[in-house]
């Protein structure tokens, strides 16, 4: 399989994009044709240069931004027709990584990681511990109260992967969750997201880190100048990087 | 959940909205002052209605009649007698006083000062009438009563003045109305630019919410909550700088010694603290039903 990047198992995928096509302003596609299927509980990692449309791909799954051309279906809903309500229900059943953290400078590592919990107006009591425990699983027990800008890199990026799968979403989407931290916490964290996967959501993660996919095994999505390709082809394409 | 305070042991979450921030304590001061206009604006009309009631009371309860004399003084005040006793038979007439030398000065005095007016002023031959308004007999019954005593005379039953400050009043009342509207106006639209320039200046927090699926309405409820709280806050500051405003213009003048017309009608009546106590009220379904259709709509353009 080249382009085509159907990796589906013949469930009806999670997330799904026919020929999709991401132009910003009159310049090239950032996406070009891009055909892909993610099946539920499927475990995928996004490889390729900068600039090749990782964030782009990944903005599109969940549901920041609409395709150019193309059809999105994201839990078997066409993202364009979508109304903004339907939108944001389906965005609480994804959890993102952003490479840029997105946390929020003036709110605790605790009420950072629990945002998602909290716009479902569930009490505080409902959701403290498991917050403390996820914290206290990625090394931050001792800096929930701690402001994020105190933070090192390394443990933003904890808090940041830790407020994703709070809610124990069906998707988790990670843009280079591992990029700074030292690799026995990225040895930890890569396991934190294959236990999520174990237990049935569906994980897409985008890196550079070529020895960690090897580590994992896991199918590969490799872009390139906004061309996906999947399998064995996207494998020999990253190999040969 | 209240944005404010989940409350669990020793945790607590923070706001999502931090507060505190510079442009907040502007726009309470820019809100304070114009619930406080608004509140005097609406206590003005309300006086202005009252004063203008109690004006035209008066005048329906009085009348003037002046009568055709000689300048003879013997003649005129004899004219008057007649005038004075054929009216005080009438039905519906409580008094009928003829305006003499000393009354005509004291009614003249803000024209010619203190002390007796020159001999060689001419004066009209008046009679002032205070009558039952109820029961008080038309110009034409007057006019018709003195000629049949051989008098020429002319009734003036004020309604012409009466309309003029009944239609002063209603003037000055949609004058205010007009000014309350004006001020609410402002205040939505102080709000709107408020809560879009918050929109724009966090941002960041609008987008993590966003992309962890916060629905719009959650997120504009933060902000309806914060102006709600603004627009209480700046209600209860605009009411109390009213009073004081108030009592500080009656304060004013009865030192300045005005102590007639209008100021009878300043003081704070019971309706007049309702006003006040309204005015947080409105003041905050204003700040939060503009910060939601100002936020809904900044909302939709940010995708």
């Amino acid at each position: 399989m080249d382009r085509a990047a159907d990796i589906s198992t013949g469930d009806e995928p999670i997330v799904r994009l026919n020929n999709v096509g991401v132009r910003y302003g009159r310049g090239l596609e950032a996406l070009n044709d891009v055909k892909l299927s993610l099946d539920p509980g499927s475990f995928h990692f996004l490889t390729g240069p900068s600039g090749a449309g990782k964030s782009t791909l990944l903005r599109l799954i969940y549901l920041a931004q609409k395709p150019t051309r193309g059809l999105v279906t994201v839990f078997g809903i066409d993202a364009a027709r979508a109304s903004r309500r339907t939108l944001a229900a389906l965005r609480q059943r994804i959890g993102v990584v952003f490479q840029d953290f997105h946390l929020l400078s003036h709110l605790s590592v605790f009420d950072n990681v629990a945002l998602p919990l909290r716009i479902g107006d569930a009490p505080l009591k409902a959701y403290r511990e498991d917050v403390e425990e996820l914290l206290t699983w990625v090394g931050l027990k001792e800096k929930m109260d701690a402001n994020p800008e105190t933070l090192s890199g390394g443990e933003r990026q904890r808090a940041a992967i830790a407020r994703a799968v709070v809610g124990k979403p069906e998707i988790i989407l990670a843009d280079e969750p591992t990029g700074n931290v030292d690799h026995e916490m990225a040895a930890r964290l890569m396991r934190l997201f294959v236990q999520l996967n174990k237990l049935g959501s569906t994980v897409v993660i985008a890196t550079h880190d070529l020895d960690l996919v090897r580590e994992i095994g896991a199918p590969v999505m490799r872009l390139e100048r906004g061309r996906l390709t999947v399998g064995a082809a996207a494998a020999a394409n990253m190999e040969r990087q | 959940m209240s944005e404010d305070v989940a409350k669990l042991g020793s945790r607590r979450h923070a706001p999502i909205l931090p507060r505190g921030e510079a442009r907040e304590g502007a726009l309470f001061m820019v809100m304070a002052i114009i619930c406080a206009l608004a509140c005097l604006s609406a206590l003005g009309a309300r006086a202005a209605y009252r004063a203008a009631d109690n004006w035209t009371t008066a005048l329906s309860g009085s009348m003037t009649v002046q009568l055709k004399t000689s300048e003879d003084s013997f003649e005129k005040a004899s004219a008057l007698q007649n005038a004075e006793d054929t009216l005080r038979k009438m039905p519906g007439i409580i008094k009928a006083k003829g305006i003499d030398k000393v009354r005509a000065g004291e009614l003249l005095e803000p024209w010619f000062g203190k002390g007796p007016l020159p001999e060689d002023l001419p004066l009209p031959s008046l009679i002032e009438l205070q009558v039952d308004p109820a029961k008080a007999p038309s110009p034409q019954r007057l006019e018709k009563a003195l000629r049949n005593a051989g008098l020429e005379p002319q009734v003036d039953d004020h309604k012409k003045w009466a309309g003029s400050v009944s239609n002063a009043a209603s003037a000055l009342r949609l004058g205010a109305l007009g000014v309350l509207a004006l001020l609410a106006a402002a205040a939505a639209a102080t709000v709107s630019f408020a809560a879009r320039a918050g929109l724009e200046a966090r941002r960041d927090i609008v987008e993590a919410l966003h992309l962890v699926g916060a629905q719009d309405r959650y997120i504009s409820r933060l902000f309806e909550h914060r102006f709600l709280g603004l627009g209480v806050r700046a209600g209860v500051t605009g009411a109390f700088l009213a009073i004081a405003g108030t009592l500080g213009v009656l304060f004013w003048l009865q030192k300045s010694g005005a102590t007639h017309l209008l100021v009878g009608e300043i003081p704070l009546q019971p309706a007049d603290f309702g006003i006040l106590a309204l005015t947080p009220l409105m003041a905050g379904l204003i700040g939060m039903g503009t910060a939601r259709l100002s936020v809904m709509a900044a909302l939709k353009k940010l995708d």
